[in-house]
């Protein structure tokens, strides 16, 4: 039997430490994949949970427990819902963690409107964030899957848990929602 | 409640999502986008939605994969070392428990055999403050005393051994 000295449980921790860590990916594949979607997640994350601190702390943690998870993936994209996946649960715990509303940071709104065009562009994104924040958690997850990544329904399906023939009438309902917290509707030809 | 389903709100996402929208799109798409509400719906909420998209990527402060990598890396490590110490941690939690039994125990054995020695003791500093060495040569003559003596320097000299061995560096 190993004495428990100090000695011997240091020993031992740095053997544990030399067994090389099981990750789901090698380092090439795994800063390749990050890559590509640590933007977008983090976009994702500081919309749906309103704070980017919150945002930054979630997206270190998703990819931990992505690289942890030990799951085989079908491919790139079945990675990627995964992750958004993982991504989704951990803010819906920290939001179930917490007493009151998610609080919008104002530096995620802050833009440089040092001329009329972006001062719209700030306004714009005023709006959408106080709209934003008057939507159910659900709804602020489908709506940017949906818009802003270009999901399909199957993949917000994968991502949020729901089934796909339950997404269509979901959306439809944040969407309506959503324009109507945005103030009216714009014309036909508005978006340039 | 409107009906969810509009047969053209793809082709309308699909022209925001690629900027077709309006110019690049046909008079008929327009057309039927002016007279739906499901669409128009669309139509005001995707491009507040992909200008945000667009900015937070911009903005996204997003550490490099190598830290990434790296800060996972050393938490798995630590996270596994922890665990491998864990039955370490339980088996001492044990040992320790047992040590205080052992000296409730022991307590509770010698404490009429302290009392004694509190007036031993007592008589030892009345001969040394008398210096009178034979009450305190007739005093070490008691075995009881003598043990407890015998106990505290055999401690004073294992002690520092016992400390030696357990923190020492190979």
């Amino acid at each position: 039997m190993i004495p428990f000295t100090a000695a011997n449980v240091e020993r031992l921790e740095a053997a544990a430490g030399e067994l090389d860590v099981p990750f789901e990916m090698d380092e090439d594949a795994f800063r390749a994949f990050y890559d590509r979607t640590a933007r977008p997640l983090w976009a994702y994350l500081a919309r749906i949970t309103g704070d980017r601190q919150v945002a930054d702390d979630l997206l270190q943690e998703t990819y931990y427990r992505l690289l942890r998870a030990r799951i085989t993936h079908e491919d790139e994209a079945h990675r990627r819902h995964y992750l958004f996946r993982i991504a989704t649960n951990l803010a819906r715990d920290r939001y179930r963690r917490r007493t009151g509303r998610p609080d919008m940071v104002a530096g995620s709104i802050e833009t440089d409107a040092t001329d009329s065009a972006s001062a719209r562009g700030a306004d714009t994104r005023l709006d959408l964030t106080r709209a934003f924040d008057r939507l159910k958690r659900r709804e602020r997850e489908l709506l940017w899957l949906a818009y802003a990544q270009g999901s399909s329904h199957q993949e917000i399906g994968a991502a949020l848990g729901l089934k796909t023939g339950s997404i269509k009438p979901l959306l439809f309902r944040a969407r309506h929602r959503l324009a109507s917290l945005l103030g009216g509707h714009p014309k036909a030809g508005d978006r340039a | 409640m409107r009906s969810p389903v509009c047969r053209r709100e793809d082709q309308v996402l699909v022209s925001l999502q690629a900027a077709r929208w309006p110019d690049a799109c046909d008079a008929s798409l327009r057309e039927h986008v002016a007279g739906c509400a499901s669409c128009t719906d669309l139509l005001a909420v995707v491009g507040p939605l992909l200008d945000e998209q667009h900015a937070l990527m911009q903005e996204a402060p997003v550490p490099s994969s190598a830290i990434v990598w790296w800060r996972a890396q050393m938490r798995s490590r630590r996270e596994s070392a922890e665990k491998a110490a864990q039955p370490i941690s339980v088996v001492q939690g044990i040992a320790l428990a047992c040590a205080a039994g052992l000296l409730a125990t022991a307590l509770g054995i010698f404490v009429p055999t302290f009392s004694k020695s509190l007036t031993w003791m007592r008589d030892v500093a009345g001969a040394w403050s008398g210096l009178s060495l034979p009450a305190l040569t007739d005093s070490l003559a008691n075995p009881i005393v003598l043990a407890g003596f015998a106990a505290i320097g055999l401690s004073a000299l294992v002690l520092p051994i016992a400390l030696y061995f357990t923190f020492h560096e190979d």
